[in-house]
């Protein structure tokens, strides 16, 4: 089994968890409860990679993070690497692909709040922030626990994106499925087997786990 | 600068110019059907909706609404009820009444917290989850909340209407109980008669997002400005009066030396001061006593002497005003009052049964008084 792909896919999945959560928070409230006409634009953007091929968005992205874009010229001025083919560059293409997975159950766990109880924080004092903070998030810890759950997991298990961007670089950029790929090129059935049924088992023991923990809502595409 | 609200809102069909004395009148209900504006209204006033260009909403000496100016919510000050109380769920019943009292030194919030739930009468609820409250004590907790950090208006949305009628038949003489010993000055939407009636010291009618008629209760509910209002309020008669005793069944009430029958169905004792209300459809007039001496030979218990004083026509029916010593409204039907020959100055007898006639209890004990100017 490829020990070192597992540990890679694990480490770029925590990360990038850990970058979108904090990001899609703001997001979705912002598109919950905001009254402007354009949140639709952006709530299509945002679900943009449900239905883009991964190829597709891993092209742009590429593209974006290449020496020829202002992006990746300015990050190689400051550090004399390229974000293309990098961890990092892996990162950024993560939250891109995985942002409907984190907004989507947040959105759907927000839909559900009575809005006098929003209300009746404005009158008390509290501003958009601080309802945000102190009663849209407590409320929702159900749909944060999915958001979290499928972002981790839907990172753990991505392709085409992580093939156009990071390529095949061992220890750097060569994750679980890209290191099954491999093996089947190779032949070499045993390894992706084992490889296989280590992601096949550890997918349904984390959505199991969260299916159990939160048997209260489970909508993540309510609002799709 | 007294306490005054002029409130002029535009937004859909409301279209309201009101101002309100709150100092002379600290409790003013609005008063119409659903679906009449009051609560867009009563959201406005709060900040959580926005009126349309041209409206101007004042309070005291500050401008919240204006050409130009929008003073959101969390800066006006106000107390908010909500019809089903809109409590935090995620928090405790302390946390809940705490929340508004982010700007008080940390050490300071629990005393308040605590005085306002005292003050609510809900002392007794700081350990219960706020899942486990009934309807009423949710409302009390609420109610608590809005208190707590001291608004300068109080607005109450409904605030009994999804309460069961047991539960708002007490919280109602609690609530009148608690806005008088606060004297914060109250905005209250209802579309309950005996609420408006209870609580307000002065009621504002709105129909279909127009202020229709604005005074002191009694005299909304007992003088309708026109038929439309008339038809809202659905009271033609509403008196002040004293009870003078009461036994299990029935309250014996003065109104201005007549002494009538009624039922109750809050309880009362000798010296409370009530609303007497009843409907014209309810009376019944004869024109002469229809049991001269024995007071037991027919079952409607009320039977009063009268002049007619006035008559309207309003469709099929007339509208009789009478003097019983105390203004009484009776409909009659017009072949009715053709054959009965009423005309101003004609003596009759008015009869009602008991349980026609309505009290509305309006403060506790001798001192009690509904008109606490006079």
């Amino acid at each position: 089994m490829d020990w070192e792909a597992i540990g890679l896919s694990v480490r770029l999945s925590v990360v990038t968890t850990a970058i979108l959560i904090p990001l899609a928070v703001p997001l979705a409230g912002w598109l919950a409860f905001s009254r402007r006409r354009w949140t639709a634009v952006v709530e299509a953007l945002v679900a943009l990679p449900l239905v883009l091929p991964p190829t597709v968005l891993g092209f742009y992205v590429l593209v974006a993070l290449g020496l020829q874009s202002p992006v990746g010229a300015w990050w190689f001025s400051l550090t004399g690497t390229t974000l293309a083919f990098s961890f990092g560059g892996l990162l950024i293409a993560s939250v891109v692909y995985s942002l409907p997975f984190a907004v989507q159950p947040l959105l759907a766990a927000f839909a559900v709040i009575d809005r006098r109880v929003l209300d009746a924080s404005e009158v008390l004092g509290r501003g958009r922030t601080q309802t945000l903070a102190r009663v849209v998030v407590p409320m929702s810890r159900a749909g944060l626990a999915t958001a979290a759950v499928l972002t981790f997991a839907h990172t753990m298990g991505e392709f085409g994106v992580v093939l156009m961007v990071g390529g095949n670089i061992p220890g750097r950029t060569r994750t679980v499925s890209i290191s099954i790929y491999d093996s089947v090129q190779a032949f070499d059935y045993a390894a992706a087997g084992r490889t296989s049924l280590a992601l096949l088992a550890f997918s349904l023991v984390v959505l199991t786990a969260t299916y159990v923990l939160q048997r209260a809502e489970w909508r993540p595409w309510a609002r799709l | 600068m007294g306490a005054s609200l002029t409130a002029r809102v535009r937004r859909h069909v409301l279209d309201v110019d009101l101002t309100l004395d709150l100092e002379a009148s600290p409790v003013t209900v609005l008063f119409g059907p659903s679906g009449s504006g009051k609560t867009t209204l009563l959201r406005c006033i709060a900040g959580l909706d926005e009126p349309e260009a041209g409206s101007r909403i004042a309070f005291r000496d500050r401008v919240w609404f204006d050409d130009g100016t929008l003073v959101p919510a969390r800066r006006r000050s106000v107390g908010l009820l909500f019809q089903d109380h809109a409590l935090f769920p995620h928090l405790s019943v302390l946390a809940n009444v705490a929340y508004g009292l982010h700007r008080l030194p940390r050490t300071a919030r629990r005393a308040r917290a605590m005085a306002a739930l005292a003050q609510a009468g809900a002392a007794h609820l700081l350990e219960t989850p706020v899942r486990h409250l009934s309807g009423g004590e949710a409302q009390r907790v609420a109610l608590a909340r809005a208190l707590a950090p001291g608004p300068g208006l109080l607005l109450l949305d409904e605030p009994l209407s999804a309460l069961d009628e047991p539960t708002r038949n007490r919280l109602r003489s609690e609530l009148r109980d608690v806005l008088r010993s606060t004297g914060v000055p109250t905005i209250v939407v209802t579309h309950d008669r005996t609420e408006a009636l209870a609580l307000g010291d002065q009621v504002a009618v709105v129909l279909d997002g127009r202020l229709r008629q604005l005074g002191r209760v009694d005299e909304v509910f007992g003088r309708p400005a026109d038929h439309e209002v008339a038809a809202a309020v659905d009271t033609e008669t509403v008196v002040a009066g004293l009870v003078t005793a009461t036994t299990a069944d029935l309250t014996a009430v003065d109104i201005q030396g007549v002494s009538v029958a009624a039922t109750c169905r809050e309880p009362t004792a000798a010296g409370d001061a009530v609303l007497v209300c009843i409907r014209a459809e309810d009376v019944a007039l004869y024109l002469g006593d229809p049991a001269p001496g024995a007071s037991h030979t027919a079952s409607p218990r009320n039977r009063l002497r009268a002049t007619v004083t006035g008559l309207v026509v309003e469709g099929p029916l007339v509208r009789v005003d009478l003097d019983a010593g105390f203004p009484l409204a009776a409909y009659v039907t017009r072949p009715t009052r053709e054959d009965l020959g009423l005309e101003p100055g004609v003596a009759v007898v008015a009869v009602m049964k008991a349980s026609a006639i309505h009290l509305v209890v309006r403060g506790r004990g001798p001192q009690a008084r509904f008109d606490r100017r006079g």
